[in-house]
């Protein structure tokens, strides 16, 4: 729509001159994506270093590993690394991966760089708290990698933190100021992540381009803003679970802590509930894990929809089902803790909620097959993670049943069958829909392709090495292994093969991490010598390719971008290719959107209810975009 | 035009036919399965695993099955070939809706059936047995021929009373002691669990058995075991540095075993050096 | 921000115009919801109300398991008169500028009242904390009084953020579509903060 004349007045009269205006401290939210997305990568790389280092001791237990110790000396004795550095890396993976890789690259990433796009808006509604966010953001993460180098190493009471072991300094070596710079480091995320989630909400609702209704919206948009709903409702839970836990740890309070004796010292609180924490942490907890399933699975929905050149089979039953989602990862939480000694009937309470969200993720995975069926289909890198995710999601899912279920729970409550699952859903699918969200939105972020071959390398050996990994984890489940644990010698219930099934994941483990630098090569490789990307080289219907690649500081040029139709108009039977953006006026193509008045001709409806169709408000005659000029 | 590499739709339909058919053989022919059973309610809890693990089975191979198949027979092959625009079916969106609610009905009403019973009140000639965990170890505490369990509470853990037993209470007294656990077979056994310091979680792996130990909390669990033998206790909560090497032993043995076991361990009395 | 200040004013006037092409009817149809800052102020309310429903079952269940409460001081009361005035008069401030249609003086006055009280109140709230002290109940003694420091030092920050907000708006008193622009929010806020002492207070109360 806009020219690119316009495109450039408007760029060069207002977009910040000086290099850090424009790159460091910059206001323009894809620079803040981008800024959050290399450094959610950093982390995420550090925490994939870390599940390196606890798998050494786990597949061959006590032997000296000379290499890894001379590169981490503080880690390890005798060549062998310590059961309190173990716990330490096992918590700094779980905190890494979940808060400052995969919340921070989907809300902080896809969330800054898709929601204006695909909005149809210049930026954020309030783009200088955008900017604090992240530098807030980068603060969070430089103090939970400080704790890294503290006396007694960083927080071992794994992400979760239970107390007392996290509340009392003689409890563990991490426990002492390693725990306090990890609670301090989340509250301050969780500062960060408010701020952008009050934007990201605000955008949505607010400043949504001429003609883009929330019904029209991809299902990116909707995904990331109920995940910022999310974010927002759940996360002052954990921020206040924080403070009464340093209180505790600090000032002597017992919110959490009872008459405790821990290493012969009598530690004189009264009356304090450890289970409170847990309550707090899983209110934030699980929602927190849709936080991060549910931008991927919009990702997943729009790369699908955009290979198969289908329209999403089903758009508003996705939207209904992320909606419903939402809504009920905020009464599942109690499923965390049904063997904790909670209320035996608050149990059965959660179990039902837990496995009723089972219904709308089922819904979910039969549209995106719906999706497929009868596709054209086009296997791009962003399509194999696509598809690779909707494998994943339901094997990870399905695994869900048997631990919301309290009484198989009882069995496999702690062992490597929680481990297993929820890295199928959240190691694997989640971070399938990171990839699949670069591959794919790469071009419109730098203004080149990736490259294809190395893509499909790095999906390969990353599909075939997450199952390698985390399939047989199931196993050790079956047997009873418990989780973290640094060793598992005299357990004498435990197989010989347990063993071999532990070797066999960490080479997995070794290989699959490896197969992630063919990625970073890629982007380093592509940002310097990739194919120049055209504006739309995906051909897809949706705003952020109806601008150039990159788009400029204001995205739009002078005037916005008015939209049409829905985000799914692909293969429209009489429409002269097969996608037609949603900035093409109806009367030049026609569209296949359903539900707002307006059914072309042309296009077979199978069942014949259409609702709508009073507001008349899509009508081709008044949707010419002649309305937009009185509106400057 | 048609893109190349649409051949990894062949490649990738036949990655998941190669993962659905791993996890059918191996799982189907049970090559690695839970520890052999050893209690009553353990049977339930394998039953509704079975069950479970039917269904989702089911559900696992039947959708990476049409996932192979679309991948496989809808990739691009032609110029021509165009995608059938097909937006939605609202009657097989609701199939697809019901059936796993319907399912998932199913489910939640067996398995909190089974829950209520294993979680419920434990029979009347039940063995108590306080569990005590701490950092790194398991402590056993048998009521003497009173058949009451003296009060616990962590403010009385000293050198000399390790257990934390509250002294002046009279049913206290006669209390046993011991750093093993151990149960008369086929004979139901309540456990209250306790904890000095930090969470543990009392798992007895062949017996189905896991509960957290709670500071501040007692937390109930009872079960029947079947089976005589040694089995391992170890603890399924993180707790700390020793959280792996956390273990205790639990023997199942006959009643006279039992008895007599029973009969060579110190009371609470004779630890303390009250009885002089 | 040039570009953004033209894409919010943009689609204010879009909805003006009523139905957009396009809207499906819906509320969400199109255009903005509501004014952005008020936006952003109500769905700060809602995390904000997170949290302190968060603190506050909390305090409700563990003061519950305690049984013993925290007879609260008399400053405690005027505190909270002296926080509904401020919240009364920066009523009228919005009154006044919505009626008059302008900044005056006495508008200016009445936030000056508002501030003047806000303060007073944060000052009287210190002066609590220092009685309790005195008296021997600090902030470990029982939970009732630790959750009345915690409850009342998260509200405190929470005023003091509204008292900064209201200071902003006295650096705008000269230009008026502004500063009519901004008190709604702001005002939102503060009205806010006086209900959620409010409830507080009653939690502190239930047994």
């Amino acid at each position: 729509m806009a020219t690119t004349h316009a495109i450039e007045t408007v760029a060069t009269h207002h977009e910040p001159k000086s290099f850090w205006r424009r790159y460091i401290f910059s206001t323009d939210h894809k620079i803040i994506a981008i800024q959050y997305i290399i450094t959610a990568g950093i982390m995420g790389i550090i925490g994939l270093v870390m599940s390196w280092l606890m798998r050494i001791p786990l597949a061959w237990p006590g032997e000296s590993v000379p290499i890894a110790a001379k590169l981490f000396p503080g880690l390890f004795e005798g060549g062998v690394l310590r059961p309190d550095a173990y716990l330490a890396m096992m918590t700094m993976h779980g905190t890494l991966m979940i808060f400052f890789f995969l919340t921070a690259i989907f809300l902080g990433g896809f969330g800054n760089l898709l929601i204006p796009l695909q909005c149809g808006a210049r930026d954020m509604a309030f783009p200088f708290v955008n900017m604090l966010s992240y530098w807030v953001f980068l603060l969070s993460c430089l103090i939970m990698l400080a704790s890294l180098f503290v006396t007694g190493g960083a927080a071992g009471s794994g992400w979760t933190a239970y107390p007392p072991l996290s509340a009392v300094e003689q409890a563990a070596a991490g426990s002492g100021l390693g725990q306090t710079l990890w609670l301090i480091s989340m509250a301050v995320f969780i500062v960060s992540s408010v701020m952008g989630g009050l934007n990201y909400i605000t955008t949505v609702l607010n400043l949504r381009t001429q003609g883009l209704s929330m019904m029209r919206l991809p299902l990116t948009v909707w995904a990331l803003f109920v995940a910022a709903i999310l974010g927002l409702l759940a996360f002052p839970a954990l921020f206040a679970g924080a403070v009464l836990l340093l209180l505790d740890r600090h000032l002597g309070t017992s919110f959490y802590l009872d008459h405790v004796v821990v290493a012969g010292q009598h530690l004189a609180r009264e009356g304090g509930n450890p289970l409170l924490w847990q309550h707090l942490f899983w209110f934030l907890g699980h929602p927190e894990v849709y936080i991060l399933i549910l931008p991927a699975m919009g990702i997943a929905s729009e790369i699908i929809s955009n290979n198969a050149r289908k329209p999403i089979f089903g758009y508003r039953v996705m939207i209904y089902s992320i909606i419903a989602i939402g809504f009920l990862s905020f009464i599942v939480w109690g499923h965390h803790m049904f063997i904790s000694g909670m209320n035996i009937w608050l149990s059965a309470a959660f179990t039902l909620t837990t496995l009723i969200i089972a219904v709308p993720s089922a819904v979910k995975t039969f549209n995106w097959l719906g999706t497929l069926w009868r596709g054209r289909l086009r296997f791009t890198t962003p399509m194999l993670f696509a598809i690779g995710f909707v494998s994943t999601f339901v094997t990870g899912g399905l695994t869900g049943i048997f631990l919301g279920n309290p009484t198989i729970d009882i069995q496999l409550h702690d062992t490597y069958f929680v481990v297993a699952h929820f890295h199928i859903v959240m190691a694997t699918s989640s971070v399938f829909g990171v990839f699949a969200g670069i591959y794919h939105w790469f071009p419109k972020m730098f203004g080149r392709m990736m490259h294809e071959g190395l893509g499909k390398l790095h999906f390969w050996l990353t599909f075939v090495g997450m199952y390698a990994i985390f399939f047989p984890m199931h196993y050790l489940g079956f047997f009873g292994v418990p989780r973290r644990y640094y060793g598992f010698n005299a357990l004498q219930y435990l197989p010989v093969d347990a063993q071999a099934i532990q070797v066999f994941i960490s080479i997995a483990a070794f290989i699959t991490g490896a197969a992630q630098f063919i990625f970073l090569f890629n982007v380093v490789y592509s940002l310097l010598r990739g194919k120049r990307a055209e504006a739309n080289p995906w051909q897809a219907t949706t705003l952020e390719w109806q601008a150039p690649s990159p788009p400029p500081h204001g995205n739009w040029g002078e005037q916005l971008p008015v939209v049409y139709r829905w985000a799914y108009d692909y293969s429209v039977p009489g429409a002269s290719q097969d996608f037609v953006p949603q900035t093409v006026p109806l009367d030049q193509e026609p569209t296949g959107e359903r539900y707002h008045g307006y059914v072309p001709a042309a296009v077979n409806i199978p069942s014949a209810t259409v609702d709508g169709g009073t507001n008349g408000g899509n009508s081709p005659s008044k949707a010419d975009g002649s309305t937009n000029g009185g509106a400057l | 035009m048609v893109p190349r590499g649409s051949y990894h739709g062949v490649l990738f339909a036949l990655a998941v036919l190669l993962l659905v058919g791993v996890g059918v053989i191996t799982i189907g022919d049970q090559w690695w399965w839970l520890p052999p059973l050893a209690s009553v309610h353990g049977a339930i809890i394998d039953q509704l695993f079975t069950v479970t693990l039917v269904l989702t089975g089911i559900v696992f191979v039947l959708v990476h099955l049409l996932l192979a198949y679309f991948v496989w027979r809808y990739r691009v092959r032609s110029p021509e070939q165009r995608a059938y625009f097909y937006l939605e079916n609202r009657p097989l969106e609701v199939v697809y809706t019901v059936i796993p609610a319907v399912a998932m009905t199913g489910l939640v009403a067996a398995g909190t059936q089974a829950w209520f019973w294993i979680q419920g009140p434990p029979p009347e000639d039940a063995l108590p047995v306080r569990v005590v965990g701490e950092q790194f170890a398991w402590r056993f505490q048998y009521p003497g021929l009173d058949g009451r369990l003296g009060q616990f509470h962590p403010r009385y853990v000293s050198d000399t009373n390790p257990f934390g037993i509250d002294p002046n209470d009279p049913a206290a007294k006669d209390d046993i002691v011991a750093t093993e656990l151990h149960v008369p077979v086929n004979r139901p056994v309540v456990t209250y669990l306790n904890s000095k310091d930090v969470l543990h979680s009392f798992f007895v792996p062949e017996l189905r058995v896991k509960q957290d130990a709670v500071p501040g909390m007692t937390t109930r669990f009872w079960f029947i075991p079947t089976k005589t033998g040694t089995y391992d206790i170890p603890c399924a909560e993180l707790c700390g540095q020793g959280h792996y090497i956390m273990r205790g032993q639990m023997v199942v043995e006959s009643d006279t075993a039992f008895e007599s076991w029973l009969a060579q361990q110190p009371t609470l009395a004779t630890t303390l050096g009250l009885s002089q | 921000m040039p570009f953004v200040k033209a894409s919010v004013q943009r689609t204010w006037d879009i909805a003006g115009q009523g139905k957009v092409p396009g809207g499906d009817g819906s509320p969400l149809g199109g255009g903005p919801l509501m004014p952005t800052g008020q936006l952003f102020v109500w769905l700060l309310i809602v995390g904000v109300t997170m949290l302190f429903a968060a603190l506050s079952s909390a305090a409700i269940v563990r003061i519950g398991i305690d049984g013993r409460t925290l007879s609260l001081p008399s400053t405690v009361w005027l505190n909270t008169i002296v926080l509904l005035v401020s919240s009364a008069a920066l009523g009228a401030v919005q009154w006044r500028v919505r009626v008059h249609r302008a900044v005056d003086a006495l508008a200016l006055r009445l936030l000056g009242v508002a501030v003047g009280l806000g303060l007073l109140f944060l000052v009287g709230q210190v002066a609590t904390w220092m009685g309790l002290v005195r008296a021997g109940i600090g902030l470990p003694s029982f939970p009732a009084a630790s959750f009345f420091y915690v409850l009342s030092a998260a509200h405190g920050l929470h005023v003091v953020g509204g008292v900064v907000a209201l200071l902003l708006l006295f650096a705008v008193r000269k230009r008026a579509l502004l500063f009519r622009h901004r008190l709604g929010p702001v005002a939102t806020y503060w009205h806010f903060m006086a209900l959620v002492w409010v409830g507080l207070l009653a939690v502190l109360q239930v047994r």
